[in-house]
């Protein structure tokens, strides 16, 4: 996996909805997030993960990232729903409850296990932990470096503001903080933030006025609850041309500074290194995904050679 | 037994007349003149109003075999074609001929009277029960299907004789001057009654609304019309709409009309003068939104919107996206409102639209229409008429004339249907040939035809998802698993008639 693989959009699915499940391939997000934990009732559980297995299986070459969200690590089922889904390979694990460094590092332990079992390199499974409750929001900083597996945090504001017994608004003042604070833990370890659902899938446009706040914020994507949600954050995450424009000079310049063996290298007076080539690099691919440009990216360029 | 050109088996004769097989989409034409009908005269002084529809069915002369028809603007909601079969069987008659514009399951009220021998068989199509019993074999009576412009072109050529027309006229004077724009019926165009009113032997204007005389505008003018009965009621306007007439929520949908709304970009269609079809339905009103936002984008004017009108089009004429409608039928009442106010939202004859056999339909004139599809088959044929248990349960209307007319011939529809998949090896009933459609947009990937090789190259360079048809076919049978063949008898209970009067497939009683 590219560490520039674009997170604009994770889409869940019920996990016992055969009908939704039969069309992940068709929807347009970047991840796509079955869900065994919330939206299966208690009695479904078992058929749940047994579709979503057969599911997983007759989809192996899935044509987006895909996590599976499992239950809690405080419930019953979260280790049935382990064994069934892992062997289908899945790309990694949404981890719910992720209230402090252990639940993750416990998690990572036994993915490990899996895959020594599965025959599987050691990190094939990754994990993007839910920061959804305000012991999770204060633990996040050491949160996001618990495990090398980890591809970002996923910040959740529906259990969070139920945790800190508020209402949520659709402004989301009261949120502000610990947006603000799951963005500091993800850039400092260097994962992506995933922002919070928004839960009324009627209202684009307050969807909308959310996603360019997040995305203010320093968020790289957002978890989703219905596909017709997938556009609206996807135009947001669209790059403007002069950033497309400029991100295409820094690329040209980079280029020219491997060639001449170095790191580091002025764009009209300003100097450019490797932090610039790499937000650089991801507004290309990120235009690339919305068919701006069409150019070969190379991750290599940020590097140089190894 | 003959077979047409693609393969169908069809009986040699059906209902006592004979089988031309189907050959291609342009090239049949047979010889002759329109047909007649009887001088008339009408003096001045004399009165054209009866007192009921006994009176108009005996001032027609109606006897047992004749041919009746009526119109089938309201729709769901039409209450006229019933009214008419109990007064036929009230007054003795035996075995007519039913050839109206279109049968809806609110008439499976004459169901009986099909049964008791009254109504002998259907020169149209079907909608709902009576299509059904006829499939499964518990009722006889034969069933021609047509599309809208073979109607009319049925009744120009004399192939049948209508020998009463009962016109439901939701505005109309004694004299039978009438429109479908005002009054407690309106149902907007009278498309469908035009030729009725020019070729039927019989002409008898049906009101429930009766105005002083000359109502103004005239749709269908008093020269054409010998007769006016007032009823109580024409029927509920209301249910008009038969199908949904909001943008689909549904993804899946959504996502085949963002495909579908790319492929029209890719067409290089969609520029000044672009003219534009589509249905009612959820996926229709998804494709048309994105016509619009590319539209209104790109600062494009269109030409005229066609075919049976919604409000969506309405709205698209009155933010000058169109520069006019061409309307056969309204689609809701939003429709029926604007046909009776704006001047640039036109009636057209069903005739007009889309008969073949004139000097150019206004099909001919379509950019791009989007269809729908119950099934299709790996050579793009499509089937509209009959449902994945082979009951024949629906009528054509103007698919098979509009894929002929446009320039690009679009088919909306899911790759799956419930379990079943949607597109074939081989549809079990042809109703629109693939000679005709152009691309066939699922949400799991588009299927160009042949003959569109510089499109496909254009689709693909944009990167969106073209697949080979046969792949597309693989890939829900993948996910559904191949569905049991359904099983036939050989008796034919209905043929299904192309544009230009020839058989392109017959339907066959189901095996139950």
């Amino acid at each position: 996996m590219s560490e520039f693989q674009l997170r604009r959009s994770l889409l869940y699915v019920p996990g016992n909805m055969p009908s939704m499940l039969q069309n992940v391939p068709i929807f347009q997000s970047d991840c796509v997030m079955i869900d065994l934990e919330d939206a299966v009732p208690y009695s479904e559980k078992d058929a749940a993960r047994i579709l979503v297995r057969k599911f997983l299986d007759n989809y192996r070459n899935h044509n987006k990232e895909l996590f599976v969200r499992i239950n809690s690590l405080k419930t019953q089922w979260w280790r049935h729903d382990l064994d069934m889904v892992l062997p289908a390979l899945p790309d990694g694990i949404r981890l719910p409850e992720a209230d402090m460094p252990e639940v993750v590092e416990q998690l990572d332990t036994l993915l490990t296990e899996y895959e020594e079992a599965l025959g599987l390199e050691i990190g094939h499974f990754k994990i993007l932990p839910s920061i959804e409750t305000a012991e999770g929001v204060i633990n996040c900083i050491k949160t996001a470096k618990s495990s090398s597996r980890l591809i970002g945090l996923a910040f959740g504001a529906e259990d969070y503001t139920a945790s800190l017994e508020i209402e949520r608004t659709k402004g989301g003042e009261e949120l502000f903080a610990a947006r603000t604070r799951v963005v500091w833990a993800c850039k400092a370890a260097g994962i992506q933030a995933i922002d919070t659902i928004f839960p009324d899938v009627d209202d684009m446009e307050a969807l909308r006025r959310e996603t360019e706040l997040v995305k203010s914020l320093g968020f790289s994507g957002k978890s989703l609850v219905n596909p017709r949600q997938i556009d609206v954050v996807h135009e947001v995450f669209v790059p403007k041309q002069a950033e497309i424009d400029y991100a295409l000079q820094v690329i040209d310049a980079i280029k020219r500074a491997r060639e001449m063996g170095t790191g580091v290298i002025s764009l009209g007076g300003k100097m450019i290194d490797a932090p610039i080539v790499k937000r650089s690099l991801k507004t290309l691919k990120t235009a690339q995904a919305h068919g701006l440009i069409d150019i070969e990216l190379d991750d290599e360029v940020i590097y140089g050679h190894k | 037994m003959v077979t047409n050109s693609l393969g169908r088996l069809l009986p040699d004769s059906f209902a006592g007349r004979q089988v031309i097989p189907y050959q291609d989409p342009f090239s049949y034409r047979p010889q002759g003149n329109l047909a007649t009908r009887p001088l008339r005269r009408h003096n001045p002084g004399a009165n054209k109003l009866l007192g009921s529809l006994r009176e108009a069915i005996e001032a027609a002369g109606l006897k047992d075999g004749m041919c009746i028809a009526t119109h089938h603007h309201l729709r769901n909601g039409d209450a006229l074609l019933n009214q008419v079969v109990r007064e036929l069987d009230a007054s003795g008659l035996k075995g007519i001929w039913i050839a109206s514009s279109s049968v809806h399951p609110v008439h499976a009220e004459i169901i009986p009277y099909i049964e008791k021998g009254v109504i002998a068989g259907f020169e149209c199509g079907v909608n709902g029960l009576i299509g059904e019993m006829v499939s499964k074999g518990e009722l006889n009576s034969p069933i021609i299907v047509r599309t809208h412009g073979g109607r009319a072109r049925s009744i120009i050529t004399g192939e049948v004789t209508v020998d009463a027309a009962f016109i439901a006229a939701p505005c109309c004077d004694a004299y039978g001057n009438m429109n479908g724009y005002f009054g407690p019926s309106a149902c907007g165009s009278l498309g469908y009654a035009h030729t009725d009113a020019q070729y039927a032997r019989h002409v008898i204007a049906v009101t429930d609304n009766l105005c002083p005389a000359p109502i103004t505008p005239v749709s269908i003018p008093q020269s054409l019309v010998d007769h006016v009965v007032v009823v109580d009621c024409l029927g509920d306007p209301k249910k008009i709409v038969s199908t949904t007439t909001r943008v689909t929520r549904d993804p899946v949908g959504l996502q085949i009309a963002k495909y579908a709304g790319q492929v029209i970009e890719a067409s290089g269609l969609l520029e000044d003068g672009f003219s534009f079809q589509t249905g009612a339905g959820g996926i229709s009103l998804a494709v048309a939104e994105q016509v619009r936002r590319m539209m209104k984008a790109g600062q494009i004017k269109g030409s005229f919107g066609c075919g049976g009108i919604t409000g969506y089009f309405v709205d698209m004429l009155e933010e000058g996206l169109f520069r006019s409608l061409f309307d056969v039928q309204c689609f809701d009442l939003s429709a029926v409102e604007s046909i009776g106010r704006n001047l640039n939202h036109q009636e057209m004859s069903a005739d007009t639209y889309a008969n073949p056999f004139n000097a150019g339909a206004m099909v001919n004139l379509l950019d791009c229409v989007i269809l729908g599809a119950t099934e299709v088959d790996v050579n793009f044929n499509v089937n509209v008429n009959t449902e994945s248990n082979g009951y024949l349960l629906h009528n054509t209307g103007g698919h098979s004339d509009a894929a002929a007319g446009a320039k690009l011939s679009v088919i909306t529809a899911p790759l799956l249907r419930g379990r079943l998949p949607i597109i074939k090896d081989e549809v079990t009933t042809i109703t629109t040939p693939g000679r005709t459609i152009d691309v066939i947009v699922t949400e799991r990937g588009i299927a160009v035809n042949e003959h569109q090789q510089e499109l496909k190259k254009e689709l693909l360079k944009r990167r969106i998802p073209v697949k080979d048809i046969h792949d597309l076919h693989k890939e829900a049978c993948a996910i559904s698993g191949q569905p049991k063949p359904l099983e036939f008898s050989d008796e034919v209970v209905a043929l299904i008639e192309y544009r230009d009067g020839t058989i392109i497939d017959a339907v066959r009683k189901v095996k139950e």
